[in-house]
């Protein structure tokens, strides 16, 4: 075991990324044999995953990050191979297992080219894995690029493109617009890590090391918000969220489930390793980012309710849920910030859940508009009752992952600014109204003719999309090992950032 | 007692069993929930016996749900009269509606599954009833409200039950934002969520927080007790199979919200404006209700105002003061709706009908069910001495003892609304079983075993809950002395007395001489005054301003935002920048022209101008 411990963070990268490599070696000709061995990465990633889980030692309030292994990797710029996980970092990594293996098994029938496509699955989830493991702010923005690479061709290739009658969404469009912004969003951050480096003078990359360096006020407030911007865009800030709804609509549903599931996680993660790095700057941002991401919360919700394409909903619903994301991080408190990560680990699960499910509503009606789907629960009934759960979550219904998650997130947004806390719940209220009308339109009421001859998802998809669900309802129903893990990498995190 | 949690955890535990057991298991599972829901009975009867044992006094118990930060979040159950009562009440009205529900809904496809909604239904209300701490109350709370969204919702390939399950749900999530927002500034104002920690610091915090935290705590009561506004969701909640309605109507559901005002009555309490809104708006509800309930013709939605009325009679109870009115009111109308909505059931069940003018004549069919549909209609209609007539005069008791300028006024108003009771309760039992019977309905049968017996014991729970308002000896103190202390023991006022029953019987006769002996006709007194009833039939216009608000104004808002999303933010602010860019590249690609010479004149202009610029300007600016 002691060996294991060392080498599990590394393993958990290595294998995706190996995997990926690997798998460019197999014949097109046996997509079978693809298959399954992307499914063994992604069991294997998921094992790992949950090796990390379980074996996290919260009680240990000495040593923050555990199974720290470093590698010098370019001693002379200080560039280190550093791999360790925090309280925060831990639940990201099993979301991701979980998401990646969930993925998998929905891509199975991928049609078009599945080497491919697994080739590029595996390289996006080793990125993922990489920044949610790296210790040292060049490897997480090395995996972070890494990430977003395979991105772009899996939505150009594997992609559809949509004509909504008063406009067009090709998936080029889609896959061009994630990536310009993607993009963007790096060159910022780029700058300020670069910035940050050169000015803590101690010639390492790493977080802690740069954590104890003393930036002046004025660099540390000029500097945040590049990576507050930069990092805020993958997390899908307003107003440059419009990437994050239109890739949706444009990415096949595995993609889909990364994308928002871990994808926009990866940008909220940034903002707070940056804060761990410019602990003053924050301070100084943080209302701002509260205020942003209260226009995400209702913004968001809001536009989910005039859209006619469930993956819009869904898009827009991750731009208003990912906005508790934001508002809990610019609490900086306990409560806020606990209920900001747990946020991040039940978003990435509702949201690929939800999108799970509009893949198997969209393989077998090939349709997606609510005003046409109607009475599906009578032909799908599991996948209507799946997306009940999935629904419920989102509108924060006690007993599922994302009541927690918002409670606490309301709760350290009104001890700071009570109005905006207010105004995160009548968000809630708006998602409560958007969600049902959507259930009831698509799921509920009689099976028109045109519908009857749709089937149930396969025991294979209903298999990955129960794991999802029994995932909300676990931490719902028991969160105490979710916030016993997020509780002890918060503290020192505020001892840090906020001096408390 | 400290195994009062095994009240809700027991139907916690039936819905999971029947939900992961699905087919399989015997009849589907139904006797899980039953057996459930009897032991929460049970619980009842050994927490009663434990709590009269040990004398008065409060027993709690607590665990830590989760830690975030240093804030501990608590599950823990309080058992106090209060809780006990209404222990007692759901369980019991649960139990007896699950044994109708064997009969009622034999042969349903989803029959299990119906069985564990109801146990997550009850679980729910039960774990409301007893929380001890406000974020625990808001988990439970919100666990009522979807239980009633999936009954309500249950036979949802019809069009009208999905549309009801979601106005149901989303009407109440209102109410719920403001009753959140409540906990929230209570949390911030106070630091815990126990609810005797929020009422040992109450005195404390100025008048005008606790009038807000009251007021937001009292729009979650609102939309769970179908308080005007609010009210719209409960006449379309029917959709769901007929024991739901009884359910939804008697003892979980509606009776939350009047128990959260009941059980947060120490902040109320100090906070007297609060205390008007409430009573004004129970006296609106209740006045509202009972003229609606005249007018319909489907008896389960006469039935349904007939709750609006009665629970805006117990919040204007709570607004007057009174606790003990409002949870004693709360007792018998619960057994009396039970009854009526299960008679009301057992008439679709053996004739096939709901238009209250289709029917008549029915009591030669069905005898049973016209006898106990006739003891609830008149004990809600307070004839003595039946409950109804205990509880109505605690609630008139409460608002005359109030004084004050508002309330005396509002004893006058009253005194209609229980006029108006006894009419539109006269109209709906004689329409349905007296009269003639309609060829048609020759073939109505009465219920089954099943169903006739929970009736028959609601039957004496209606007629016979009132006599516990008395003392008897020293077996029992009375209700409002056992559960508000010694100051509240049962009183009568002969004058007020004489006119509510004044008022009923009256009501009653006149709904008797126009329906039964036909003396004048109600249809020449709609046309009469046809301004008033289309008023009336339409329902005073409320769920059309909702709906026009929501077609006018939230959904142009919301498609407006998003327009706004895709036309400036993404057309104008993303693909606008990339224009930009393209177009610029576009244009200035020709000073990449390859001559040699149009780039000397490049070099040549630039010389000038920087030469000019360091001659001409650097000077006058410096």
């Amino acid at each position: 075991m002691e060996v294991l411990n060392d080498w599990v963070l590394f393993l958990l990268v290595a294998v995706p990324l190996g995997g990926g490599v690997g798998l460019m070696f197999f014949p097109s000709s046996r997509p079978e044999l693809t298959r399954w061995s992307a499914s063994i990465v992604a069991g294997l990633s998921l094992l790992l995953a949950l090796y990390v889980f379980l074996g996290y030692d919260w009680q240990d309030r000495e040593t923050p990050f555990q199974y720290v292994r470093q590698f010098p990797w370019l001693p002379v710029l200080g560039i280190t191979y550093a791999l360790g996980v925090d309280g925060i970092a831990v639940p990201m990594v099993l979301l991701t297992g979980i998401v990646f293996f969930a993925g998998v098994l929905v891509s199975w029938n991928i049609a078009s080219r599945p080497k491919d496509f697994f080739v590029l699955y595996c390289l996006l989830v080793a990125g993922v894995f990489g920044v949610f493991v790296s210790q040292d702010l060049f490897f997480l923005f090395f995996f972070y690029e890494l990430a977003v690479v395979p991105m772009y061709l899996l939505i150009g290739v594997w992609g559809s493109s949509t004509d909504f009658r008063t406009f067009v969404r090709t998936k080029e469009y889609g896959a061009m617009k994630l990536v310009l912004y993607l993009v963007a969003g790096s060159a910022l951050v780029w700058v300020a890590l670069l910035a940050v480096y050169v000015a803590s003078g101690k010639g390492s990359f790493l977080i802690p090391v740069l954590g104890q360096a003393d930036f002046g006020l004025g660099f540390q407030r000029f500097f945040f918000p590049l990576f507050m911007v930069g990092f805020g865009i993958l997390a899908g800030l307003w107003p440059f969220h419009t990437w994050s709804p239109d890739g949706h609509v444009a990415a096949p549903t595995g993609v889909s489930m990364v994308h928002a599931g871990v994808l926009m996680k990866l940008g909220a993660f940034g903002i707070i390793r940056a804060m761990e790095v410019l602990p003053d700057g924050a301070q100084t941002w943080m209302p701002v980012l509260i205020g942003l991401g209260t226009v995400n919360v209702l913004y968001g919700a809001i536009s989910a309710m005039a859209q006619r394409d469930l993956k819009y909903v869904v898009g827009y619903s991750s731009v208003s849920h990912m906005g508790y994301v934001l508002m809990g991080l610019g609490t900086l408190n306990a409560l806020g910030m606990g209920g900001a990560v747990l946020q991040m680990f039940s978003h990435g699960i509702m949201t690929a859940l939800f999108f799970a499910l509009v893949g198997f509503i969209y393989d077998r009606a090939h349709i997606r508009d609510i005003g046409v789907l109607e009475g599906l629960s009578k032909r799908m009934g599991v996948t209507g009752a799946f997306f009940v759960v999935a629904g419920l979550t989102s509108l924060g219904l006690p007993g599922l992952s994302g009541f927690v998650a918002e409670v606490l997130v309301f709760l350290g947004t009104f001890q700071a600014f009570p109005v905006l806390g207010a105004l995160a719940v009548v968000g809630a209220a708006i998602t409560a109204v958007y969600i049902l009308r959507l259930l009831a339109k698509v799921f509920h009421g009689p099976l028109p003719e045109r519908w009857a001859h749709l089937r149930e998802a396969t025991p294979l998809e209903l298999g990955a999309a129960g794991l999802l669900v029994s995932m909300l309802v676990l931490v719902g129903v028991y969160p105490a090992p979710f916030m016993r893990i997020i509780n002890s990498g918060i503290e020192p995190f505020l001892k840090l950032v906020a001096g408390a | 007692m400290e195994w009062a949690w095994l009240a809700p955890a027991l139907n916690f535990a039936a819905f999971g069993l029947i939900v992961l057991g699905g087919r399989r298991l015997p009849g589907q599972g139904a006797f899980l929930a039953i057996l459930a829901i009897a032991g929460a009975f049970g619980v009842f009867w050994y927490a009663l016996a434990d709590f009269l044992g040990r004398g008065t006094g409060t027993y709690a118990f607590s665990v830590t749900w989760f830690k975030a930060g240093n804030v501990d979040v608590p599950w823990g159950m309080v058992l106090d009269p209060l809780a006990l009562v209404m222990l007692g009440l759901v369980s019991f009205i649960a139990l007896v509606i699950q044994v109708y529900s064997l009969g009622y809904m034999a042969g349903e496809e989803r029959f299990g599954w119906y069985f564990a909604v109801h146990a997550l239904f009850a679980g729910a209300m039960l774990a409301v009833v007893l929380a001890d701490n406000l974020l625990l109350l808001y988990v439970a709370w919100e666990l009522v409200g979807l239980g009633s969204y999936l009954l309500i919702g249950f036979w949802y390939e019809r069009r009208s039950a999905a549309e009801a399950a979601k106005k149901a749900f989303v009407t109440t999530r209102l109410g719920d934002v403001g009753l959140l927002i409540g906990i929230l500034l209570l949390f911030k104002l106070t630091g815990t969520f126990q609810l005797s920690g929020v009422f040992a610091q109450a005195r404390e915090l100025s008048t005008g927080v606790l009038t807000a935290a009251t007021l937001l705590i009292f729009l979650g009561a609102m939309g769970k007790s179908a308080q005007f506004p609010l009210h719209v969701w409960l006449p379309d909640a029917m959709e769901g199979p007929t024991p739901v309605s009884a359910l939804i109507h008697a003892a979980t559901m509606v009776a939350a919200g009047v128990y959260l005002v009941a059980r947060a009555f120490p902040l109320f309490e100090l906070a007297p404006a609060t205390l008007v809104v409430v009573a004004l708006v129970g006296l609106v509800t209740a006045g509202i209700g009972a003229t609606l309930a005249l007018v319909m013709t489907d008896l389960k939605r006469v039935l349904a105002y007939s709750t609006v009325s009665n629970l805006g009679l117990m919040m204007l109870a709570l607004g007057a003061g009174s606790i003990a009115a409002a949870i004693f009111h709360l007792v018998a109308h619960a057994f009396s709706k039970a009854l009526l909505f299960l008679g009301a059931g057992s008439v679709m069940h053996g004739a096939e009908r709901t238009d209250v003018r289709e029917m008549g004549g029915l009591r030669l069919r069905m005898p049973l069910t016209a006898f106990s549909f006739a003891v609830g209609a008149l004990s809600l209609a307070g004839f003595p001495p039946l409950s109804g007539f205990f509880s109505k005069d605690e609630v008139l008791l409460a608002v005359l003892g109030k004084g004050g300028v508002v309330f005396p006024a509002i004893l006058v108003v009253l005194l209609g609304i229980v006029f108006l009771s006894a009419l539109y309760l006269a109209r709906a039992l004689l329409l349905t079983f007296w009269g003639e019977l309609k060829e048609e309905n020759r073939h109505a049968h009465e219920a089954a075993g099943v169903m006739a017996v929970p009736m028959a014991l609601l039957a004496v729970g209606a007629a016979a809950v009132g006599f516990l308002a008395l003392r008897v000896g020293s077996l029992s103190p009375g209700f409002g002395a056992f559960l508000e202390g010694e100051g509240h023991a049962f009183r009568i006022n002969p004058a007020l007395t004489l006119a509510s029953v004044a008022a009923a019987l009256g009501g009653f006769a006149l709904g008797y001489a126009v329906y039964q002996r036909h003396l004048f006709s109600p249809q020449r007194l709609a046309q009469r005054y046809s301004f008033l009833h289309r008023l009336l039939v339409n329902k005073y216009y409320v769920d059309h301003a909702y709906q026009w608000g929501i077609d006018r104004v939230v959904l142009a808002f919301s498609r407006g935002v998003a327009l706004f999303d895709r036309l400036v933010v993404n057309d104008g602010g993303v693909n606008g920048t990339a224009d930009t860019v393209r177009v610029s590249g576009l244009r200035l690609r020709y000073l990449q022209s390859g001559l040699v010479y149009n780039y000397a004149l490049g070099i040549v202009v630039g010389v000038v101008a920087v030469a000019l610029f360091w001659w001409l300007v650097i000077p006058r600016v410096l």
